[in-house]
Parts: structure tokens; sequence; C-alpha cells
């Protein structure tokens, strides 16, 4: 089923505040700090020729989950990270699709919710996509983005957890072709977390001109949880970037970011992870860990992991490393009789292998691993070419 | 005709010289056993012999079968026969003991032209070299190597061994690590495997590792030569005696 | 005019337990507050110097008129006015002095004070001392001995004078003067600071070491350190700091630039004791600081330790630029912050040449209500092949009312280069804290022995002499943390 829900005239109405802004001031430029290495510039030259239209469509039949936007839930986009974001003016002032995601209350079943959306040449999807989780509820929910050739993807997504509840979310970006041009997707993303809550999300990245994903997590009440995978793979001259805040405003609140990165040809990673910690959030529990693999001697990676503390009862630690494949595992495989090719491959999936063990939900590692083999074949096809 | 033969060999690594003009030959069926303290250049040796890149061999050749391997990469010298049992096994987070196995199974049967071996008989094959060595079930499905027992480390080692039946194998240091039941397990492992089509060459520091693996041949190794030889005595000699004499003699 | 101010023994009896706190009773020669080119001219005729340094400086005025101060630390302080400031200040009669017996005897007494004699008998065996008073150096020991072997250490503003050919070649060669808004601002109005020149071959035989110590109200300091080791030549370089303790704030804003040639090592260490200005964050130095060191030859090393803990407001990032090949930068920093101190300090690894190596070890240490960051970069540039860096940054908290911050910015663009970044934020240890008491240590006493364990990856690095006081002094600036 299609979801095609244009924005009513109440959205509207609420946008054109934004529509001002970005009238007077455009793209963000790249003398804002956390646009200083993705400089959007480089990538979106000529937005005004797109057709904006947006279309989604419902693979399993959940329709009775997907509701018109609510008036009264567009509080959330007054959030301090939405209303300070340069992008959500650019998002907010050009929708063409606006929906909610409702999860019914009192199910003990679990629901999944399956979306996609293509954005064919020479179109601009801009959307804007409201996920309601009530108090004490399970369900999985996949977003699945499939970009063209000149095409411009910006979802502007808030997601609320209610109390007691988990939500399993997986977010993907691919091409639609092999090999794209002008593909572009920058999307905007918060979450909100009720007391006991949690929210394991999945974000895989690839295949287009440019891809970033900038997530801003609200740990609110006491014991929410926010789990992590985010995986980006880059080749040609694509720009890969991931960037994300988790606030934690409560106390005993956990997170754990895991990234993983893997480079080829000239193409740039970019990982900005912060972890933000309120003078109240005492036993706070916060972790990053990223890592880029560089296959090639053109590809660029940067990482900016950041702390910021104001309680002290805290247990909080990141870690970055980037490098090529290991040498001595590499000379490992060969000692016993494996090819150069096999044992690169073997690595590379291994390296991906190991972030697939750390989710404990099925649906999420399905996802992960569905888009991690959807690059394994375009990269064997490449290195046999 | 020698299995494996290495004539006047000079190596080093950057402007270190560690090899310094060794010679050395194996025979089908024979155990030689090389001894030294540390820093003689044992380990070295290995890493040379099997292929590693950050040597410079300078002079001298190494003959497997009667070809001349140090042109030859790693890989290619592996699916030619020879296998290193390394003195500490590196860990691959991310790939399976069984994934692991399988690909090296296989690329060692198709450089033989053999096919490939899939399901049910690899399996087989595999829990049955594992069950000798003492190697669970559950040791396979975890990532090679990694939260391995010095023990477990080696034992896996020997199993590769096994399985990829070389014919000339080089232990290093396989008694590192090990406390005295592992190094049982170890010893009966490999002493399965001597065959009179196959060569071994031991590398240790201790005598203590020859009591499991007897050789037929010790030789002494001191700055990157050899400068004895002889029968299995010559280890016990070592054991009383250590190496103080023979660097004397130097 | 003799400047009124309070006694040492008023200092000692007031609340604080800044040690340095005391002010010097001297004549002094000041030139006009503000700064304008009249005043750059005069700061230069002052020191005799030629036409070329002049020139040079305001060339950088002019640079500096155009930038605008950095806003980008995690730091706040009062607006600084920059025409409200003394550049030049220095004690009277002290030029042209031949021996130590001509210094101001009070100038001594100062410096015995702070533990540093001057007096070559008393001093410390095996240390060189450049002695540096406001806007001049007073005095530099044992230049005899160094002079036989063929190093140069004596005051730039002499430097500039004996050696015009090396302090034109180098100065501004390693921080350019538009470089910063603060490098700029040195380059136009530095008056004094030290020279090193160690020859080719040449293992410099005693430790070098120049002490900082602002004195006059209002005035500003901004002193400016060269060193260049030749090559196969080595050198460690001891730098300590402090100020009298005064209400109102003042500035400090150096330049440190240093030259490594093939096969030399340069070893700096600081520990950095400038005021931090009082328990309710009255007063204190502004420690506007650019520290850069330039590895030109092959395996060449540069290592900096610093200790910093005082001044109100520290800017500061001791960096590595790593040319040569197989060369090596090394930053070790512990860096306290109680009451309402702001520290935000780090550094930049720049890699370049082959096989180079960095290693980063920064322990922040955040107490009271004070703001603690580390800001670091870890470059690898394409020609930078199998260059490695670690990293380790670990930050403890002390009280619910401070900060602590970690914002390192990771880049490589060669895939044989190897980066391993690691961070840790907790607090001090329950643990730890009950078993010192249950051994009959006092809370501050039990404190400062489990920071000093903290930090010991880093004390270790720096040179005798220092590390004793180092202790004492980390013990001391966490006095009132606890309870």
């Amino acid at each position: 089923m299609e979801i095609n829900s244009p924005p009513s005239n109440e959205v509207l109405d609420f946008c054109n505040s934004f529509k001002k802004s970005f009238k007077e001031h455009g793209w963000p430029n790249s003398k804002i700090e956390t646009w200083k290495m993705t400089p959007l510039q480089k990538f979106i030259k000529d937005s005004s020729s797109l057709k904006h239209n947006s279309k989604y469509l419902l693979s399993n039949n959940k329709n009775k989950f997907i509701k018109n936007v609510d008036i009264n839930n567009l509080e959330s986009l007054n959030s301090k990270y939405f209303q300070k974001n340069e992008m959500s003016r650019v998002i907010l002032s050009h929708i063409s699709n606006a929906f909610e995601i409702l999860v019914p209350k009192n199910t003990s079943k679990k629901e999944t919710i399956d979306i996609k959306s293509s954005i064919d040449a020479g179109i601009w999807s801009s959307s804007l996509i409201i996920i309601k989780v009530p108090e004490n509820v399970e369900c999985n929910i996949a977003l699945e983005f499939s970009l063209s050739s000149n095409s411009l993807c910006t979802p502007l997504i808030a997601i609320d957890v209610g109390k007691g509840s988990n939500l399993s979310f997986s977010l993907s970006v691919i091409n639609s072709s092999k090999s794209l041009n002008a593909s572009n997707f920058v999307s905007l993303i918060e979450g909100d977390l009720s007391e006991n809550s949690n929210l394991e999300m999945v974000l895989t990245q690839q295949g287009v001109t440019l891809s970033r994903s900038d997530i801003n997590i609200n740990l609110n009440q006491n014991y929410s949880n926010y789990d992590l995978i985010g995986v980006y793979f880059g080749r040609e001259k694509q720009h890969q970037d991931i960037t994300t805040c988790v606030n934690h405003l409560a106390e005993n609140t956990s997170s754990n970011q895991i990234i993983r990165g893997i480079l080829d040809d000239n193409s740039v990673g970019v990982y900005q992870g912060g972890v933000k910690v309120a003078p109240n959030a005492q036993k706070t529990d916060g972790r990053q860990m990223s890592r880029a693999l560089l296959l090639s001697n053109l590809a660029e990676s940067n990482s900016k992991p950041e702390l910021e503390i104001f309680a002290d009862d805290v247990s909080c630690a990141h870690g970055a490393t980037i490098g090529e494949l290991d040498k001595d595992q590499f000379f490992y495989l060969l000692s016993r009789g494996v090819s150069h090719s096999v044992a690169r491959e073997l690595l590379i999936k291994a390296y991906l292998n190991e972030v697939v063990e750390e989710i404990q939900n099925d649906y999420l590692s399905d996802q992960l691993e569905k888009a991690i083999d959807f690059w394994l074949s375009e990269f064997k096809m490449k290195e046999v070419a | 005709m020698s299995l494996l033969k290495i004539e006047d060999l000079y190596a080093s690594i950057g402007d270190e010289k560690i090899l310094n003009g060794l010679s050395l030959q194996i025979n089908a069926g024979e155990t030689h056993a090389i001894m030294g303290p540390n820093g003689s250049g044992k380990s070295t040796l290995s890493y040379v012999l099997s292929g590693r890149e950050d040597y410079d061999v300078s002079k001298g050749s190494v003959f497997l079968d009667s070809k001349e391997i140090l042109d030859i990469e790693a890989d290619e010298r592996s699916r030619l026969g020879l296998f290193l049992a390394f003195q500490y096994p590196i860990e691959l987070p991310g790939v399976t003991g069984m994934t692991f196995l399988r690909t090296i199974i296989n690329s060692s049967r198709v450089a033989k032209n053999l096919p490939e071996l899939e399901g049910i008989e690899l399996v087989k094959l595999i829990r049955e070299k594992a069950a000798e060595l003492e190697i669970s079930q559950d040791m396979l499905k975890r990532f090679v190597n990694v939260g391995f027992s010095g023990g477990e480390k080696k034992r896996f080692e020997i199993l590769q061994m096994a399985l990829l039946d070389p014919k000339i194998a080089v232990l290093d240091e396989t008694d590192s690590g090990l406390d005295v039941d592992a190094l049982r397990i170890v010893g009966k492992g490999v002493t399965n495997l001597k065959s009179k089509d196959r060569g071994m060459l031991v590398i240790t520091h201790y005598q203590r590792l020859l009591d499991h693996i007897i050789p037929d041949f010790v030789h002494i190794m001191v700055k990157g030569k050899i400068i004895q030889s002889g029968g299995p005595d010559l280890a016990k000699l070592v054991e009383k005696e250590g190496y103080k004499s023979f660097l004397n003699g130097n | 005019m003799p400047i009124q101010e309070e006694t040492i023994e008023q200092v000692n009896l007031a609340t604080s337990k800044y040690k340095y706190g005391f002010s010097t009773d001297l004549e002094v020669d000041k030139a006009p507050k503000g700064l304008d080119e009249n005043i750059i001219r005069l700061i230069s005729s002052k020191k005799n110097e030629p036409e070329w340094m002049l020139d040079w400086r305001l060339k950088a005025f002019e640079i500096w008129k155009k930038m605008k101060e950095p806003e980008w630390a995690k730091v706040n302080y009062p607006k600084i006015d920059y025409q409200d400031i003394y550049y030049y200040s220095a004690p009277k009669n002290t030029e042209k002095l031949k021996s130590l017996d001509e210094v101001d005897p009070e100038l001594l007494k100062t410096y015995e004070k702070l533990g540093i004699p001057l007096n070559e008998q008393k001093a410390l065996a095996g240390v060189a001392v450049d002695a540096v008073f406001d806007s001049v150096s007073v005095v530099t020991t044992f230049r005899k001995q160094l002079e036989e072997k063929g190093v140069i250490f004596c005051p730039i503003s002499e430097a500039i004078k004996t050696h015009p050919e090396l302090v034109k070649k180098y100065i501004g060669s390693v921080i350019p003067r538009h470089d910063n808004y603060f490098s700029a601002l040195n380059s136009a109005v530095f008056t004094d600071g030290s020279f090193v020149y160690i020859p080719k071959g040449v293992r410099c035989p005693m430790e070098l070491s120049t002490y900082f110590r602002i004195n006059e109200k209002n005035t500003g300091q901004f002193e400016r350190t060269l060193i260049i080791a030749d090559d196969d030549s080595y050198v460690s370089y001891l730098e300590g700091c402090t100020a009298p303790q005064r209400d109102e704030n003042q500035l400090h804003a150096a330049v440190v630039e240093l030259i490594t040639h093939d096969n030399a090592e340069i070893k700096y260490s600081t520990v950095q004791n400038w005021f931090p200005g009082d328990e309710n964050g009255k007063g204190g130095i502004f420690n506007f600081v650019t520290k850069r060191g330039s590895c030109l030859g092959k395996n060449s090393k540069i290592s900096w330790t610093q200790v910093e803990t005082g001044s109100a407001v520290t800017w500061k990032y001791p960096s590595c630029i790593l040319h040569g090949d197989n060369s090596v930068g090394e930053f070790y920093s512990v860096a306290i912050t109680n009451n309402f101190q702001q520290a935000d300090t780090g550094t930049k690894m720049i890699h370049l040449g082959k096989n180079t190596k960095s290693t980063i070890i920064s322990k922040g240490i955040s107490a009271g209500k004070s703001q603690n960051t580390y800001r670091g970069k870890v470059l690898m540039q394409p020609g930078a092949k199998n260059a490695r860096n670690f990293t380790q940054c670990d930050s403890l908290l002390i009280g619910d009312k401070c900060g602590a911050h970690t914002i390192p910015y990771i880049t490589s663009k060669n895939p044989s280069a190897n980066i391993e970044h690691e961070a840790t934020t907790s607090k001090i240890s329950e643990d730890q804290l009950f078993y010192c008491l249950s051994r009959g240590l006092s809370e501050e006493e039990a404190v400062s022995l489990i920071v000093n364990g903290f930090c010991k990856e880093v004390m270790k690095e720096l040179p005798m002499e220092f590390s004793v006081e180092a202790q004492k002094l980390i013990g001391i600036s966490l006095e009132g943390s606890v309870g």
C-alpha cells in the first residue's frame, strides 16, 4: 500500500516560520562546526530543478498504523534540536509527504512495520515522519530509502518511545542501481525516550553520492537506554556522514554507539559522535566505539567522538581507530594457503560480522546482514572486474 | 632427496642482521629440532620460511621439494605444503573457527585439484580431527583465537596442521604458554602427525617439548646460524648445562 | 616609582593557599598602557632592535588588527580590553648586566622564594636558568659552561642582535604571525623570552630552564621562545611560571617554537602554576599560549610534557608537525582545574612523513566548579605511510559541580597509517578512597595520592627536579576540593 499524505494546511502553517528562515539562510554552510567535514554545497548544487514528490510503500498490511499528522504531535518539532538545526528549515519548507506511524496501545504482540521509499531521478523527496510508540509495547520498524541518480531525499523523523517500551528501528540508505551520481540523502532524526524505555537502532548507508544522518537522542527519564549500530560504506567519490548526539538527561541512563565504516576508492567518511551528560544524570553509562577501514590510498576518514560531561558519578568511554586490514591477520590467513583476495574478503566480512554479533534482536540483525550482503555482492563484482 | 633445504641463509629486519648463513636439510620422515637462546633468530627463521614480508633476505636459498620458494608468496608456499604453527597465533575477531577451517581446507584442496568439501563431509572431517586434539564443538563456534587459552590456541594450530596435511611442518615455540596437560595433548597430537612422507622442524628454547616430540636430529642455533648438530642427547646437554657452554665456544 | 602593593607578610596572612602570591617591590620602567604602532616602536627601540625586527613586528600588528579573538574554545571570560594593558614593564637597572652581583637583590630574593636560586653556587646541579621578570630576561646562569660546548642560551632580545641569521631564519617558521589571534599579538609585542641553539652533534650538558614571573599589575606577558636543535643534538628544557595574587586578570600570551633537524631531540617540560584566581573565581591569569614544534629532520623527536595547575583560563595546544621520516612526537599532559578555573588544552599531531609516530597521553582532573576540556587533533596526510598514533585521554571528576569534556578530531588520508584513540571519564573511585581512609589518610591526602597515581604515566616523563615539585603542586591545587 502506498502512503500518500500531502501535508495538511495546519502542517503547512506550522512550517511557515521554517520557510521564512530558509528563504533567508538557505542550505547550511560549512562554516558551521557540524558541517565543516561535510560541505553540502559540493554535492547539492541545484536543488531548484528537482520536482517535489515523496512516495512511501508499506510492504506488509499495516495500513491501520499509518495516520495523517495530528496537529498536537507537531509539538515535537518545537524541540531545541529541530529548532536549532540548520537542516530543519530546508526539510520543513519542502515537505510533500507527512505522516505518523502510530503503534496501537495495549498490544502484547510484537508489531513489525516495513516501509520502503524509492526516489526516482529528478525528484526531491522531503518528508515528515512522526513515530509514536505508546507505553509498554514492543515493535520493529524498518525504513529503507532507495535513491536514483539526480535525486535528493531529506526525511525528518521524530520518534517518541513511551514508558517501558522497546522500539527496534532500522534505517537504511541504498542505491537503486549500480553506479549513481548526484544522489543525495540528508536526514534529521530525533528520539525521545521515557522511563525504562529502549531504542535499539541500526543505520546503514551505502551507494549514494552523499549520505548524512544526523541523530539526536534524548534520554529524558531514568533507566532509558539507546543502542546504535551505524555502518557506512563508501566507494568512488562518495561521502558518508553519521553525526550523533546522545543527551543523558536523567539518572541511570545508558547508551552504546558502535560505528563501522569501510572506505574504498576516493570516498570520505565522517563520524561525529557526541555524548552529553547533564549535571543531574548521575550513574550514566555512555559508550562509543568507532572504527574505519581504509581500503584505498585515496580514501579519507574523519572521526570526532566527543564527550561533554557535567555529572561526576558516570562511566563514559569512547574509542576510535582508523587503519587498513590488520597485517598480522592477513599474514596468518596467507600462511594457511588462503589467497590474497579471499583473505581480504574474509577479513572485511569479519570486520562487519563483529557488529552483527552485537545485535540481540533478530529483526535488526537481519536488516544489517541484508545491507552488508548487498554491499559485498557489489564489492566482489568490483574486485573481479 | 631432501624435502626442505636451507642454504647459507642471511636475513635482516631493518638494520638488524638476524640470520647469518644458516644451512639445514630435512628429509622425508625426519624430525629436526632447533634449539637456541633468546634472540638467536629462531622465530625469524620460521617467519622467513613461511614468507612474512617484513624481512629482507640478502643471500641464500630455500628449497621445498627442490623448488626454490623465497620468491613465492606466503599463500602459495602453504599450498605447496609448508605449514607454520605460530608461536603467537593471531586473533581473528568476526571469523568463526568453522568458517576459517572451511576456507583453508578448500583453498588447499583446490590447489591439489581436489573437489571442495561442503556440508556433512566437511563437518565430519573437522570433528574427527578436533576430537583427537580434545577440541570442543563450542570452541569451533567461537572467533578464531579470540579469548582462547594458551593451550587452546596451540591445539587449534595443530588442528590446522592435521587438516592441511603439509609436507613440512615448522613448529615455532609450540610449548610456550602451555601447562603440563596441554603440553601432553599437543605433543601427542604432533607425534600422531609424524609420517614417513613428512618432515618436521621443531623450534624451541627448552628441552621439555622434546620429551613429547622426540627428534631425530638436534641443532643448536646461536646468532643466526647453526653451531652444533647432534642426536637427541644434545638436547639433554642443553637442559643440563644451559646455552652458556655453546655461547662461550662461539 | 615604587608601586604600592600588599607586602609578602600580608599575603602570607591572607586566606589564599597560592604560595607564590606575593609581589615584589621594585623600581620599574614602564611604557604607557595601550597598544598602537608607537608602543611597538618603543618596545623595539628599548631593545635596540635592528630595523628588520621592527618591520616584522609592525607587519604582525597589521595582521592582528584584522583578526578576531577566537571563540571556539570551551572557555568563558570577560572581554579583554587590549588598550588597558601595559605592554612593556621592566625592572630598572637590569640592562647590560655583566654578572649576578649587579642584579637587584630584591629580584634575587624573589627567585629564591620561588625556589629558583640564581646564584650559581647554590643552583640546582646541572640546570641553567634564564629568569624572565615581566617583560625582560633578568639573568641567565651558567652561560660560560654552555658556550664552551657551543650551546647558545640567552634572552631572545639578545639573540636578535648577536645571532640575527638564526633568529631571522627560524622565527615564525613554525608558528607564522597569522597563525592565530594570540600569535599575531605576541609577534607584534613580545618583549623577551629564551633563545636556544644546540649545534650539530652536541648533547646539551645540562637542563636548560626558563622561569617566568609576572609581577606588575595590569601587565601582559608576551614572551617568545625559540629552540633549535641541529643534527644529532639533544636538549631538555624546563619552563616554570608564577604570578602574584591580584584581583584583576592578567594576560599571558606566549609563543614557543621548536625545531629539530636530523636525529635531534627536544624534550620540553612545563610546570605551569600561574595564579589561578581565588576560590570565588576572582583574578587569575589568562593563559593563551601557542606552542608548536616542527620535526624537520628525519628520526627527530619532540616531546612535550606539561603539568597545568594554574591560570584562571588556559588555552593551549602544544603540537608537533612531523615532517621528517621516522620522526616522533609526544604529548604528555596533566591538567588540573579547581574552583572556577577553565582549561581548554590538548595537542595537534600532524603526520606528514613516512613511519612517523605520535603518542598522546592526557589526564584531566576537574574539581570545584571548574571546566576542563581536552581538545586534540590527529591528522595523517597522504604521505604518512605506516604512520602510527596512539591517544589515551582520561578525565577524572571530583565533585558534581564541575565539567570534563573531550573533543578529539581524528583524520586519516593514508590507509597504512594507524590511529588508535581511547578516552574515559569517571569519578574518583569510592573503593580506592575508602581503602586510603582506612589506612589513616585524611580525605585530602587520599585524593592527592589517588590523583597522583592517575597521572603517573605523565609524571614519570618529567625531569627529576620538576617531578617532586609537580607532585606537591597537584596536592595543593586540589585543596578544598573534597568534603
